[in-house]
This record gives structure tokens, C-alpha cells and sequence, in this order.
């Protein structure tokens, strides 16, 4: 008896203790602690008070998109005006406060939301399709969600030719969801049966989603595995009855986080380290973006492509090769597909960048530099086109 | 349910509960209707193949009682059956594969997917039992065991998926003793469960990403010298953390029930030589092998050094097909046969010469075993024999050594290197109390311990990544 009261006592403990580490979120604190040890600028510096609008960004990110492109076909239905639709990473939807910027308390927008705002004033509806990291495979992924439907296809996609990004690769989870309207999974079907660089990400996206739908009680197949039906039945009874497992994946967000910041100020291996992008993901990322613009020329969609600004401060190419051969893609892309390609890369002086961690932001704009890109854009977009 | 499965850890506490609830003449009826429901929850319909395996064992290992003349005869009958089980599952699709191969590079057609069978959980591992049964029995090292007896060996379902490969002397004996509930048993399994969970989705799952991604046949093509050595490295670390997390929890399961199942891994990446890592590696397996296999073939030749070696080189290939169907997994069984039989000839060379005794001999072999599994992992690993090739001839040729990945693969690769590196040492500070005696001052410590260890779990469970050892 006495053996078993401890046994019981010992797993009631580990219990409670797991409970409260999930409660207390142990790790952003250890990522306070840590940007306080290295003078990191304050967290203010990071915009929170965005301007969010449904009718004129993708709201989730990424992770929820669906919702977005409903509210998008009720908003552009019976409009009359440029359909102009943003597609890039997240300097688009960020503003990262310069040193000599003050903090706010209005809702600060970036370039594209400036755009839209004053949209009707330059005849056009402009739509932004932004999350963070996003690869070029992601961007090619929602360019055909986009042109399946006349309700939401852009006249005009503007995509942003960013060096970082083209070392990004795969589809993340929340877009995922997507697959659910059919025609749109024969789309991806096609693709990963392909033999484009970008067919594997799109299989592995596919492969995924099955798994995914399996673990949902709701879609889990009839012919699934009984053991497959039961585990999915009980993470949803958990989530219901515990709202902290529900959230346990913040944690690893937290954690990875914790270890990006030690990778930057411990190792000062920075995002804005410079380097060679070569192998799987260059392809992955040239052939998505070949494709972006062959998919959008069959469907009369016009594309703009522009290259990203860079922070002066940051170098991003290792050798002036890598970038020779950058640009050397991005401009036969566009001479052979007779797109328009415009070079914004010091479109934003030095001074107008954020701070970022303890050194500069290599991605993100200030308020400035956003009202600079914006000022880019009126020129480029403007009526008379 | 696999074993990191929340329906599976939940489970565990009613039937662990009533397991040691209930009568002792009960209990084995208990694990064994409880092996067969979580077998079930795999494939309903492969569930009648353990038993089939079981009957056949039983019937002969019944039969070489009875008919002591006629006892090796049934042995082999027995044994055949049983690997003509095993092969029909396994190698069939390795059959259907090269056929259809021959046939397309004859112009014809192809057999269709309809002539593919499904591979059944586990099966490499119970008919492995059931074949060291009826030599044990041969050998008079077992006696005849009731069908209970036989069906809990084969089917108690700690070890029924992937291991550790048992035999029956050692387990079904403690399946008689009359054990009482002991805390002991309780967190010493705890311990082993909690930990195997941690190791599975914080260590094993996390260089799945990686890995999945450099062994792609296409990005393999364009893989560095360094990307390889990366690569190959991170596939080690994955499939040891991802075999020692399922075999811990196994092990651990087994001791919440005051069952001992043997270990499976001693540190393997700490061996000095190649015969020292099959000594860490996969041990059950290793020394099934040697007792069925190796010894049996090398009595005949008494030593002698070329059939020694050849004797190597084939059973390490004959290891390397029990993977799988598949030339990279033959491919990965003659590397290894290499290794050993360069090692056997070192021994001689050690034997005449006092030079080759010298501590840098020790060290040199000690890297080259680190060097040679690493790379001996790559057509383990790899899509294809061509794949493989590729890879290896770019890690022997340090032409390019620019980073292909993000650099977080890399760093996350050599983190956990190191924390393989120290492993030993940890386990020693964290040598676990003798029997029954749980220290105060560690058992205090265990809850915390354990909840920092569940949260790990808990928070990188988002990778759905089943155990490689599944497959198998």
C-alpha cells in the first residue's frame, strides 16, 4: 500500500509540474532574459499595433488562408479597378522601428497596406499575400489558388525577388488546408507529379495533408487503422479539456526561438550572415518562380518583379558571384517571359532599416522606409499604366 | 498506437493498474489478450500471422519432444515455415520489383500494383524468436513450452514491434515469478519510458526533417562533400536515437510490469573497433546472429581464416537483407562484413608485431569505426544504389565544402553529436538506484526530472515520424 501511495504521489507531481511548466512558458522567459543580457532594442521596436484589414491582406499568415480568400471574393465581387495582388516574404508586413524612429500608439502600415488604403484614389484593389519566411514554392502554391477562380484572380501580380528567400523550401502546415477545394488539389497533383525542382516540396506537401486528415476524427478515413482513429479522438478530447495542451506547440516556438537567439549572439551566425545559396533549394526556388511567371503569362495575368531592398548595412551575398548569379536568373526570367523587372535593392537608404536582435535588421523596414517603398509603388502602379 | 501516442501512454495506466491487480494465475491470459488488442489497433488483419507463427513453433517444437529421431527434421520443417512466412511478405515486393525491372528491360509489362502485399508489423522480429525457439528446444537449452507460454513470447507487446529480439529462456520464466507491486519496477520503467519519449521527439524526429530532405534522390545530385558527411551523420544520430528511444520504452514498459527485456544499445558511436560496435549496436540482434548464425557456420571450418572471412561478408549481407528488400541494404551489410574482416586481419597483424599495439593503433581504429558506420549509413539511407554511389563518391572526394542546407540543420547535427559524445558520462551520473532501493534524495528529484522530460515530449510532438525501425 505504502509503495503504491508513492508511486502515485511521484506521477501526481510529474503531473502537476508538467502542468505548470506548460503554464508559465519557461522559455520566453529565458528569451527575455537573453535580450536583456544582449542588448536587444526594446520589444517596441517590433510593430505590434499593424494595420489589419481583411478586404486587403491575408490576415493569418499563412496559417489560415482560406478565411482570407473568402473575405477577398466578397470584397473584390462587383468591384471595378486593378486587381493588383503583393506576393512575398515578410518585409511586407512587418515595420521594424528605425533607432531614430519614436514609438506610435496609431496603427502603423507598411508599403503595400498604403497602397490599398489609397488604392481607389489610383483606380486599383490591391491585395496583399504575405507571410513570413514564405518560399517561392508557397508564392507558386497560392499564384494557382489565384487563378483558378475568376472571383479572386489578380489582373496584376507583383512578386518580390528576394536573395534570403531563395533559401526557403516547403509548404508550411497552415496552407495546407487549401488542398481541400478539389480543383485546386488536381493543380498540386499535377505539379508533384511533375518533373519541376519544386514537385517534391508539393508531394511532401500532399503526403502531409493525408496524414493530417487522418489524424482529424472528422475526415480520419473509414479505412484508417483503428489505433490511428482512437489517438486522433483523444488529442482532440485533450485539447478540449486541457486549453494549455492545446498550446504546447508556443513552447516550441519559444524553445526554437531560445536557440535562434544563442545561434545570433553566442555564435553570431546572424540571418544577415552572408552566403552561398546553392543545391536543392536554388533549384526549388528558381524553378517556383519560373513557374510563377509562366502560370500567370497563360492566364493574362501581367507580373511585376521586383528585387527586394537591402539593408546597406548587411551583406547578404557571400561573393560578388552569388550575387552576379542571382541577378543573372532574375533578369533572363524576365527578358525571356518580357515581364517588367524593377530594381528596388537601394531603394531604402541605411538609416531607414529596423534593429533587430543586437545588430540590423537585414529584412525588416521602419516607418520610413515603408512610406519610401510606398512612394516606389504610386510610381509603378499609378493610373496611367 | 505507437508507443508515443497519447492514447498509448494513457492507456498504460489502467492496464498497467490492472496488471498488477489482478491474480498471478491471470496475468499471463491478461498480457496476452492485451498484446493482441494493441497488436489489432496496427492491422486487424495481420493479427492472425503472429499466431499462425506461434502455432507453427508450438506444433513443432511439440513435435521434437515427441519424436527425439525425428527432432532435427521438425526443426527444419519448423524453421522453413516460419521463413517462408517472413520471405513471402518481406521479399516479395523485393521479388515483384526486380521482376518487373527485368521485364520492362525485356519491353514488356510490368506486374501491377495488385501483386504488392502489404508488410505486417514486427514480422522480422517474431519469426526471428520463433526461429531461436525451435533451435533452443533442438538444442535442449528449452523445453517444450505451453501455447500460452509460446504466444505471450512471441506476442507481449513491449518487445512485439521492433525488439529487443528475445529469447524464451530469459523471458517467459519471469512471466511465472510471483511479483509483487514495487515502486521499484514503477519508476525504473518510468524512468526508461519518460526518457525513450524525450529521445524519440526531441532528438529522433527533429534531424528527420534534415535528413528527408538531403536524401532526396534529387537533392542528393547536387549534394557537398560536407552536406554528405552532414548528412550521413544526422541519419546515424536519427535512426540510434530513434531505436534507442522505441527499445527504451520498450525496456521501460516491460519493467513497470517487473519484466527485464534485454538492452539494445550500448553507446554504439563509443565503439573502438567494428566488432565493438555490433557489440553495441542492435545488440539482440547481434547476438542472434552470432549464436544462430555466425558460430554454427565457423564450427565447420574450425577458425580457418578465408571461410572466416567469407563467412563475414555473408552474414553481414544476409543482415543487412533482415533490414529489408533492397541492394542498399545488402549494400550497407558488406560494408560492415569489410569492416569486420579488416579487423580480423588487424588481430593477426597485432598478434606478430608489438608495434601494432601502440595507442595510436587504438585511436586509428576508433575513428575509422566512427568513419566507416557513418558512411555505411548512406546506402542504408539512400533512395537508390545509384543515390548511394553518388553520395559516397562525393564524401571521398572533399572537392566542395559549401553548405547547401540551413545552417540550422548543421548546427542542430553537431548539438546533438555532442550530446552523444557525452552520453556515457550522463548515464553514469544518472546511474539509476538498485532494486527496490530508490534513493530519497534521487526520488525527490525523479518527479522534476520527469516533467521536464514530458514537456520535451510534449511540445515537439507536431512531427507525425513512425519509428524506422517499423519498417523492418
Amino acid at each position: 500500500m505504502k509503495a503504491a501511495a508513492i508511486a502515485a504521489a511521484a506521477i501526481g507531481l510529474t503531473v502537476c509540474l508538467t502542468g505548470a511548466l506548460l503554464a508559465v512558458r519557461p522559455f520566453d522567459k529565458a528569451n527575455q532574459a537573453l535580450d536583456w543580457m544582449f542588448g536587444a532594442p526594446p520589444a517596441w521596436t517590433q510593430v505590434k499595433n499593424l494595420v489589419r484589414d481583411e478586404r486587403i491582406q491575408e490576415l493569418s499568415r499563412g496559417e489560415r488562408p482560406l478565411a482570407s480568400f473568402r473575405a477577398l471574393r466578397k470584397h473584390w465581387e462587383g468591384r471595378t479597378g486593378r486587381r493588383v495582388c503583393f506576393i512575398g516574404n515578410s518585409q511586407m508586413l512587418a515595420v521594424s522601428l528605425a533607432a531614430s524612429e519614436e514609438r506610435s500608439e496609431e496603427t502603423e502600415p507598411t508599403y503595400v497596406d498604403r497602397l490599398a488604403l489609397d488604392g481607389d484614389k489610383l483606380g486599383l484593389l490591391v491585395y496583399r499575400l504575405s507571410a513570413p519566411g514564405m518560399s517561392y514554392p508557397e508564392a507558386l502554391w497560392y499564384v494557382h489558388y489565384l487563378l483558378l477562380e475568376e472571383r479572386i484572380r489578380p489582373d496584376e501580380v507583383v512578386l518580390q525577388i528576394n536573395y534570403q528567400a531563395f533559401w526557403n523550401a516547403g509548404i508550411r502546415g497552415g496552407m495546407l488546408e487549401m488542398l481541400e477545394q478539389d480543383r485546386f488539389r488536381e493543380v498540386i497533383e499535377r505539379e508533384a507529379a511533375g518533373n519541376a525542382a519544386y514537385a517534391e516540396t508539393f508531394r511532401e506537401a500532399l503526403r502531409t495533408w493525408k496524414q493530417m486528415r487522418e489524424k482529424k476524427p472528422e475526415t480520419a478515413a473509414a479505412d484508417a487503422r483503428v489505433g490511428e482513429r482512437v489517438e486522433a479522438a483523444t488529442r482532440k478530447r485533450l485539447g478540449e479539456l486541457f486549453p494549455r495542451f492545446a498550446e504546447r506547440r508556443t513552447h516550441k516556438d519559444d524553445l526554437l526561438e531560445m536557440l535562434y537567439r544563442l545561434r545570433v549572439y553566442v555564435l553570431q551566425l546572424k540571418p544577415s550572415t552572408a552566403r552561398t545559396i546553392t543545391g536543392t533549394r536554388w533549384e526549388r526556388s528558381r524553378a517556383a518562380v519560373e513557374a510563377i511567371v509562366e502560370a500567370c503569362r497563360e492566364k493574362q495575368v501581367k507580373v511585376l518583379l521586383f528585387h527586394a531592398p537591402l539593408n546597406p548595412k548587411v551583406k547578404l551575398y557571400r561573393s560578388e558571384r552569388d550575387r552576379q548569379n542571382y541577378r543573372e536568373f532574375v533578369e533572363t526570367v524576365a527578358g525571356r517571359e518580357g515581364v517588367q523587372l524593377v530594381d528596388l535593392e537601394h531603394a531604402v537608404p541605411a538609416q531607414y532599416w529596423g534593429r533587430w536582435m543586437n545588430g540590423p535588421d537585414p529584412l525588416h523596414l521602419g516607418r520610413k522606409g515603408h512610406k519610401l517603398m510606398a512612394a516606389r509603388f504610386i510610381g509603378l502602379l499609378g493610373g496611367n499604366r | 498506437m505507437a508507443f508515443t501516442s497519447y492514447s498509448y501512454l494513457l492507456a498504460l495506466i489502467p492496464v498497467i493498474g490492472l496488471y498488477w491487480l489482478a491474480p498471478m494465475k491471470w496475468r499471463r491470459w491478461y498480457l496476452l489478450a492485451v498484446s493482441l488488442l494493441y497488436y489489432a489497433t496496427w492491422s486487424a488483419a495481420h493479427t492472425a500471422l503472429p499466431l499462425v507463427v506461434c502455432g507453427v513453433a508450438y506444433v513443432c517444437g511439440r513435435k521434437m519432444e515427441q519424436d527425439k529421431d525425428a527432432a532435427g527434421r521438425w526443426m527444419w520443417t519448423g524453421i522453413a515455415a516460419v521463413l517462408a512466412i517472413l520471405s513471402v511478405f518481406k521479399y516479395w515486393p523485393f521479388v515483384v520489383e526486380n521482376t518487373n525491372a527485368a521485364m520492362v528491360w525485356m519491353g514488356r509489362q510490368g506486374l501491377g500494383p495488385g501483386y504488392m502485399l502489404a508488410l505486417p508489423l514486427g514480422i522480422s522480429f517474431y519469426t526471428f524468436e520463433a526461429v531461436s525457439y525451435l533451435l533452443d528446444t533442438r538444442q535442449g537449452r528449452t523445453k517444450q513450452a505451453r501455447l500460452s507460454d509460446l504466444g505471450l513470447f512471441v506476442l507481449f507487446w513491449p518487445h512485439l514491434m521492433a525488439g529487443p529480439i528475445v529469447r524464451f529462456r530469459e523471458l517467459v520464466p519471469q512471466f511465472s515469478k510471483n511479483l509483487q507491486f514495487d515502486t521499484g519496477h514503477l519508476l525504473r520503467g518510468l524512468d526508461r519510458l519518460i526518457i525513450g519519449l524525450a529521445q524519440k521527439n526531441l532528438l529522433a524526429n527533429n534531424l528527420a526533417a534534415f535528413v528527408d530532405e538531403g536524401f532526396l534522390p534529387q537533392a542528393a545530385a547536387s549534394n557537398s562533400y560536407l552536406d554528405n558527411w552532414f548528412l550521413a551523420a544526422a541519419f546515424g544520430l536519427q535512426i540510434y536515437f530513434d531505436f534507442a528511444s522505441y527499445s527504451n520504452m520498450a525496456i521501460g514498459v516491460a519493467q513497470m510490469m517487473g519484466i527485464t527485456l534485454p538492452e539494445n544499445f550500448r553507446f554504439p558511436y563509443h565503439a573502438v573497433s567494428p566488432p565493438d560496435f555490433w557489440g553495441r549496436w542492435h545488440m539482440t540482434l547481434s547476438r542472434w546472429i552470432r549464436d544462430y548464425l555466425f558460430f554454427p557456420v565457423n564450427a565447420k571450418y574450425g577458425g580457418a581464416p578465408l571461410p572466416l572471412y567469407g563467412s563475414l561478408i555473408g552474414i553481414m549481407a544476409l543482415v543487412g537483407l533482415w533490414h529489408g528488400a533492397g541492394w542498399g541494404y545488402v549494400l550497407w551489410g558488406l560494408m560492415h562484413g569489410v569492416y569486420l574482416v579488416l579487423y580480423r586481419i588487424w588481430e593477426q597483424v597485432e598478434e606478430k608485431h608489438a608495434w601494432a599495439k601502440a595507442w595510436w593503433a587504438g585511436w586509428g581504429w576508433r575513428v575509422f569505426t566512427i568513419v566507416a558506420v557513418v558512411a555505411a549509413w548512406v546506402p542504408f539511407r539512400a533512395a537508390s544504389l545509384e543515390q548511394s554511389l553518388t553520395m559516397l563518391t562525393a564524401m571521398a572526394t572533399p572537392a566542395s565544402i559549401r553548405v547547401s542546407y540551413s545552417v540550422n540543420q548543421y548546427l542542430l547535427t553537431m548539438m546533438i553529436a555532442c550530446y552523444c559524445v557525452a552520453e556515457p558520462w550522463l548515464a553514469a551520473r544518472l546511474e539509476l538506484p538498485a532494486k527496490g532501493e530508490i534513493r530519497p534524495q534521487v526520488a525527490w528529484l525523479r518527479p522534476a526530472a520527469y516533467a521536464a522530460l514530458l514537456f520535451i515530449f510534449l511540445i515537439f510532438d507536431d512531427r507525425d515520424v513512425q519509428f524506422i525501425y517499423f519498417q523492418f
